[in-house]
């Protein structure tokens, strides 16, 4: 774009911006500097120039000069459209505002955010940062395929990938929506060939996405919330457990629970946990004995003799492993 | 640098007159920073402003701006460019959702609720905006809940690094199952795979060591200011940090996964070869970093891993779902199944 479309294109914002009433074609093209030529040459210009300031997110307000004839239509920007009407930011407010604009690491939401920011900054007053400095907290991984998915919903469109679940398998799907959880992306949509929703995990996609080309091909059900779809996000089952831990170990362990003490060498904790990660116990090793439930303690004593057998012969045959894995697709 | 588009450059005019109009006195290098672009881009973009106003285009109605001396640009007057644009739909949602993060990153419920506030002000707007009805990409398309793991601490932390003072814990070993009390001078803060991480000056102030935030388990902020110090040295191989893996499941209650970073100064000492079923793929992306080698037969993973920590190693396998196998070292093998029966002794005795 020249120099001198860029100009009319500010000059011309500025003028709609600035008028109380709508401004005729007519208006514009004698007082806004920039437009020359031809009435047909300026009225292509002045298309093509609302379209532009249209995709900039400005909005113009098209209506007729006159309310009894409706033929010839003017143009304003309306200034409560345009201005950013946040109302005054306290010091504390601005603060947050700079930490949570820069957290992200993936590339649509770091850009957004950071304009974001630019914007804020020209509402006046200190205090961004002061409270927590910037840019001091990115929370993602990194994130490949995200912006092809985000591209993706906003458009509606197809998408074809292949994901490892440990096999690799094709996939063709709808994407409905995004979702980050612990630190990783997640697509949630409507896989064509399962003919169901499904949530992928982005660092399992294997290869490159393929985006359809034709735009708007499936529609979101209005009713869709991503959280519904998001088995993680619900609150987990948890049973009363209550074990035996050596004097001055198990300190995580102690932290969930009520301690109390049983001899020179045991304490009693008692604690909450869920019952399928109930293994994870194991890693306090000897220095806890787990006593109830009843059910999850013989679970326990059973991994441990299995993964002895294991470990003693050095190899896992098929039927060796008590419970399958994969947390989605 | 990559061509902008070209109506960026129309969006960065009309933000840059409102902005500069509210931060007077920066240089033309500090406001192409803040505008991610090039000062010789700005200096363009300021030539062209100057040329630009109201209908009549007389001295009065052109944008005044000041920006001969390159060390101080100002403008005098912005005309109708006053106020910055409107916060575009995505530019909300990304205030939106790192808001919504921010809440969990503090236990401080007057905090919690100061945030909520404002996040409520911004989710208002984009649920008010007309521009935005029907938006491409909208809050029910996306979640952020549990964006991380729990870590209550981060911002009193992220303020003491601001405020450069110190800050005391109380804080659980993963390694070594022990709970120690330190003062410590945070200098970074960061996640990473759901994990929060501090990295801070120990209270001597000749080491600087990782923490794990879900592992401290209380905090008290202190005035004291951090004296001067070197940088904290990533590449000293004696300096420890606490990036030691729990389980795989990556939500442990106890303490989520998280991956060996690549950030953290890392000095593999064992070469560990191991054997884990197929059920194990989560263990390949969850400790991808100390894994060299890896092999499937269809049924399980053969794995060359290099650890820094062997306790670190042995306890992960042990707490695994499944079970796993160690080829070698024999050391290491012996141990682990020494290890195994010792645990196991616990649960013959039925009257535990």
């Amino acid at each position: 774009m020249s120099d001198q479309k860029t100009e009319r294109l500010i000059n011309l914002t500025m003028a709609l911006l600035a008028t109380t009433r709508y401004l005729s074609k007519g208006e514009i093209f004698q007082n806004v500097a920039g437009y020359s030529g031809s009435v047909e040459t300026m009225e292509r210009m002045f298309e093509r120039d609302k379209e532009n300031l249209r995709e900039i997110g400005l909005r113009i307000d098209v209506a007729p000069l006159d309310l009894l004839f409706d033929d010839e239509v003017g143009y304003r920007i309306k200034s409560e459209n345009y201005a950013l009407a946040l109302g005054e930011l306290t010091p504390t407010e601005r603060s947050y505002a700079s930490l949570a604009a820069t957290l992200w690491r993936n590339r649509i939401l770091h850009d957004s955010g950071h304009s974001a920011l630019l914007k804020l900054s020209a509402l006046g007053g200190s205090g961004f940062g002061d409270d927590f400095g910037s840019g001091l907290i990115t929370l993602e991984n990194d994130t490949p395929h995200l912006d092809s998915l985000w591209n993706a919903i906003e458009n509606r469109t197809l998408i074809h990938f292949s994901y490892a679940n440990p096999e690799i398998t094709e996939r063709t799907f709808a994407p409905y929506g995004l979702s980050l959880w612990h630190g990783v992306w997640y697509v949630v949509g409507f896989d064509t060939n399962r003919q169901d929703i499904r949530v992928f995990r982005l660092s399992r996609i294997t290869s490159s996405i393929e985006i359809e080309p034709k735009k708007n091909a499936y529609v979101i059900p209005d009713d869709f919330h991503i959280k519904d779809h998001l088995v993680m996000l619900q609150e987990p089952q948890r049973v009363d457990c209550l074990a035996l831990i050596r004097v001055d170990r198990c300190h995580a362990l102690r932290a969930l629970g009520t301690v109390t003490s049983i001899d020179a060498e045991w304490d009693q904790v008692q604690f909450q946990y869920q019952e399928e990660k109930i293994h994870e116990l194991l890693w306090f090793a000897d220095d806890l004995i787990l006593q109830s439930p009843e059910s999850l303690r013989e679970s326990l004593s059973s991994l441990i003799h299995l993964k002895i057998e294991v470990a003693a012969r050095k190899s896992i045959d098929q039927g060796n492993t008590p419970r399958s894995g994969g947390d989605d697709e | 640098m990559m061509s902008e588009s070209a109506l960026d450059r129309v969006a960065r005019a009309l933000d840059l007159i409102p902005f500069l109009a509210s931060n007077p006195g920066l240089s033309i290098v500090e406001i192409a920073e803040q505008f991610s672009t090039t000062p010789m881009q700005i200096s363009k973009d300021l030539s062209l402003l100057h040329m630009c106003g109201l209908p009549g285009y007389s001295h009065l109605e052109l944008l005044d701006i000041d920006y001969q001396d390159p060390h101080y640009v100002s403008v005098t007057d912005p005309q109708v460019l006053d106020k910055p644009r409107a916060l575009t739909h995505i530019e909300t949602l990304a205030l939106v959702m790192g808001l919504t993060m921010l809440e969990g990153l503090t236990n401080d419920q007057q905090e919690r609720d100061n945030i909520a506030t404002f996040r409520k002000r911004l989710s208002f707007m984009l649920e008010e905006s007309e521009i935005n009805i029907s938006p491409a990409m909208g809050l029910a398309m996306l979640s952020t809940e549990q964006a991380v793991s729990e870590s209550p601490y981060a911002l009193i932390l992220a303020q003491a690094i601001a405020a450069g003072s110190a800050t005391e814990i109380e804080y659980i070993s993963a390694t070594s199952d022990t709970k120690t009390h330190r003062v410590i001078y945070p200098q970074r803060l960061f996640f990473q795979g759901g994990v929060g991480y501090c990295e801070a000056f120990s209270d001597d102030g000749q080491s600087s060591r990782t923490f794990r935030l879900d592992r401290m388990i209380s905090i008290n902020a202190r005035d004291r200011v951090s004296p001067d110090r070197v940088s904290p040295d990533h590449d000293n191989p004696d300096q420890s940090s606490d990036h030691h893996p729990l389980s795989e499941s990556g939500t442990s209650e106890i303490s989520p996964t998280l991956k060996t970073l690549k950030t953290l100064k890392t000095s593999p000492t064992h070469e560990v070869q191991i054997v884990i079923p197929k059920e194990g793929f989560s263990f390949l992306e969850n400790h991808s970093e100390v894994i060299t080698s890896a092999h499937f037969d269809g049924i399980n993973y053969d794995l060359v891993l290099q650890v820094q920590s062997g306790e670190w190693l042995l306890r992960t396998l042990i707490a695994l779902p499944y079970p796993a196998a160690i080829i070698g070292p024999a050391e290491f093998a012996v141990t682990f199944s020494t290890r195994l029966e010792r645990t196991a002794e616990n649960y013959k005795n039925r009257e535990n």
